[in-house]
């Protein structure tokens, strides 16, 4: 018979994928043949701090050195991570300030040579993530442009000096992905004109509102968005720039004359007001090719009545994204219209809709494929107590969500918007508990399909349907779960690794056991 | 070529299987094969797979005859198993590596995500020791080895996301 043993390679690989890593680290400790099998994946991405303890001996890196395909660096470490260890297969390089203590005794910043060694030694890096706080030199930027020859993405956070312009341009000009955050360069330099980045399929420029006060305002962005517009394959262009609203006429001309033919993801944001008119964005929307655009996001600012409105006539038939829930301007009502219109929506960030609105709409949701879901729903003193459980039985039908947020907070992003606020302020959200008593509940009348997972019931119960959920948010403020629903969520959602929120009357045994029980998944 | 044309293949133990076009077109293996070499008249013979498998995977491929998601779907990793998929899951080891290695052979990849994802939620959530039970394997490292590999990759190890 056929073992699980006698399965090749390139089988065991597509198993190991589906597994988590707590699964891997049992694996490896099954027999030899499991050993090998599975140590790939286990080593494949590793995060090396400058954090005494915590950290893998660098020996034991050294030997599984050919398993590691991402690597995360912080900016200081010791000789023995950096200098001396080759990984033959890296694909993605982070170099991160995710944790650096500069009073550590050992803390030892990496130079820039120990990192033109590092790059010289690792021609196989295809991402390349960068903000440490130095500057890079010119020649650390050469070996990237003519030795990582399958370089993909490129995410860049720092300054850019003056000699290291046209090395840094260059590589920008090879990558599919660029995404250039709070980049400096001197205001002299401009992109080289003999660049036509044919690679580039997702741009984001993005400088903040600290560099402000601090840096002279950076013209390159304009020229550089100017510069790409020979990009062919650009689906993604995202711009999130100081004081320099996104330039829509731009933007609507180079697409008139037929350039950026495959774009179709927006991304906007509010760097103090780099959102440009509501007439303006409508308009634009307006104008793109129907079918076209698939995701569209908005971090912070208003969402304008017309903005919505083209949104809604042109793109609602095709929208796989978006993500609105910072903006104000956003209405219950829109909300309620974009779950129900979407039939295509698979990423949903939305502030709040009102629980009276979605039991009171002409249509039940046709949203069914979402993955991701934020929003906040709100009930109202006033609300009949059976609408809970309707709302309960509308979210169950969204069985391939995988992350779910119904956190309050959400909403309170547009306290400045009154009389809003003061309405949501006063009122409570959706309740999550499970009854007790539920087969004699009131709750139950509601009409209920009986091919729906989790039968007649329209309390928590009925989300066990959520096969895939994979985080769920709640807020712990305004639920009052307890032990019951805890227990409830780990016995029925299986791949669960995130819950966040506040579970109430839990004593410190109770606590133990769910620390024990999550701990095991 | 009309989809309703059918398409003659014959087992390891030489068993004949009179299945339709658009079912045989599944399996990219066989599409391609097809489409390189037009119609033919005589039976794809098909070594690697034994007569039980092939009705078992031909089942698979005729109840998602019209699963318009047939390819994209399975795009992604994550996507639950319908109780249907479940329900045919449900085979003997034995029978679920055999499965497995056909639809590598016979390149259905919805197939092939289903049967490994089946595998690896009987690994989940489970000791070493009861997946040698689950697997029926025996342990065959020295002592001094199974503390080594706890060592060198437990403590320490973390993982990013």
């Amino acid at each position: 018979m056929t073992t699980i043993l006698d399965l090749p390679e390139e089988i065991q690989l597509n198993i190991g994928e589906h597994l988590p890593f707590k699964s891997i680290y049992s694996c490896i400790r099954v027999c030899r043949s499991f050993y090998s099998f599975f140590i790939p994946r286990l080593w494949s991405d590793l995060n090396i701090s400058h954090c005494h303890g915590g950290n893998i001996p660098a020996t034991f890196l050294r030997a599984n050195a050919h398993h590691v395909k991402n690597i995360t660096y912080t900016a200081a470490l010791t000789e023995e991570y950096y200098g001396t260890t080759v990984f033959p297969r890296l694909h993605t390089l982070r170099m991160t300030n995710i944790y650096t203590d500069r009073g550590e005794p050992t803390y030892l910043q990496v130079t820039p040579l120990q990192k033109i060694a590092f790059a010289r030694l690792h021609p196989t890096i295809r991402k390349l993530v960068y903000d440490h706080e130095d500057t890079l030199p010119k020649e650390f930027w050469e070996i990237v442009g003519a030795e990582w020859t399958q370089l993909e993405t490129l995410e860049f956070e720092g300054v850019v000096e003056a000699d290291a312009r046209d090395t840094f341009w260059r590589v920008c000009g090879q990558v599919q992905n660029l995404q250039l955050e709070d980049v400096i360069i001197p205001e002299s330099v401009l992109v080289p004109p003999t660049l036509f980045f044919r690679r580039l399929q997702n741009l984001s420029i993005e400088l903040n509102d600290s560099l402000r006060r601090t840096k002279p305002r950076q013209i390159w962005p304009l020229r550089l968005l100017d510069q790409v517009k020979t990009a062919e394959g650009l689906r993604r262009l995202k711009w999130d720039i100081v004081d320099n609203p996104f330039p829509v006429q731009m933007v609507q001309d180079i697409l008139a004359k037929g350039f950026w033919p495959a774009l179709c993801e927006l991304s906007l944001g509010e760097s103090s007001c780099s959102l440009c008119p509501d007439e303006g964005l409508a308009e634009f929307l307006r104008t793109l090719a129907p079918q076209r655009l698939k995701s569209f996001e908005q971090h912070c600012g208003e969402i304008g009545p017309l903005t919505y409105k083209s949104l809604q006539e042109k793109h609602f038939g095709h929208l796989q994204n978006l993500m609105i829930g910072t903006c104000s301007g956003v209405t219950s009502a829109m909300v309620q219209e974009v779950m129900m219109e979407c039939a295509h929506l698979v990423h949903f960030f939305a502030p709040f809709v009102f629980l009276r609105d979605i039991v009171k709409a002409p249509k039940p949701w046709s949203c069914l494929k979402l993955e991701r879901l934020s929003v906040c729903i709100v009930k109202q003193e006033s609300d009949e107590p059976e609408w809970n459980g309707r709302v309960m039985k509308q979210i169950s039908l969204l069985r391939r969500l995988q992350i779910l947020n119904v956190d309050w907070v959400a909403a309170f992003l547009l306290i400045d918007d009154e009389p809003l606020s003061t309405i949501l302020q006063n009122s409570g959200t959706l309740d999550l508990r499970l009854l007790t008593t539920s087969q004699s509940s009131s709750a139950d009348t509601c009409s209920s399909n009986d091919d729906e997972p989790g039968g007649g019931s329209s309390d928590l119960s009925c989300w066990s349907s959520l096969v895939q959920l994979k985080e769920f948010l709640f807020d712990g403020d305004h639920q009052t779960l307890g032990m019951e629903e805890a227990l409830w969520m780990m016995e029925h959602w299986r791949d669960m690794w995130c819950i966040e929120g506040k579970f109430k009357g839990l004593e410190g045994d109770d606590v133990d056991i769910l620390h024990k029980m999550f701990k095991e998944k | 070529m009309s989809a309703h044309s059918q398409i003659l293949l014959t087992s390891s133990e030489g068993t004949e299987f009179i299945i339709d076009r658009d079912i045989a077109d599944k399996s990219m293996l066989l599409k391609c094969m097809l489409e390189d070499i037009g119609e033919i008249g005589q039976a794809v013979p098909l070594p690697n797979v034994s007569g039980p498998i092939l009705t078992k995977v031909i089942e698979y491929c005729t109840h998602h005859r019209d699963d318009p998601n047939f390819l994209s779907a399975n795009d992604d990793v994550a996507a639950e198993i319908d109780e249907w998929d479940l329900e045919y899951c449900k085979v003997d080891q034995g029978t679920l590596y055999e499965l497995i290695l056909a639809a590598n052979y016979l390149d259905i990849k919805p197939l092939m995500d289903l049967t490994c994802k089946t595998v690896a939620n009987m690994i989940k959530a489970k000791s070493p020791e009861e997946i040698r039970k689950t697997f029926n394997i025996t342990n065959d490292f020295t002592p001094e080895e199974e503390d080594q590999v706890r060592r060198e990759n437990g403590k320490g190890s973390r993982r990013l996301s």
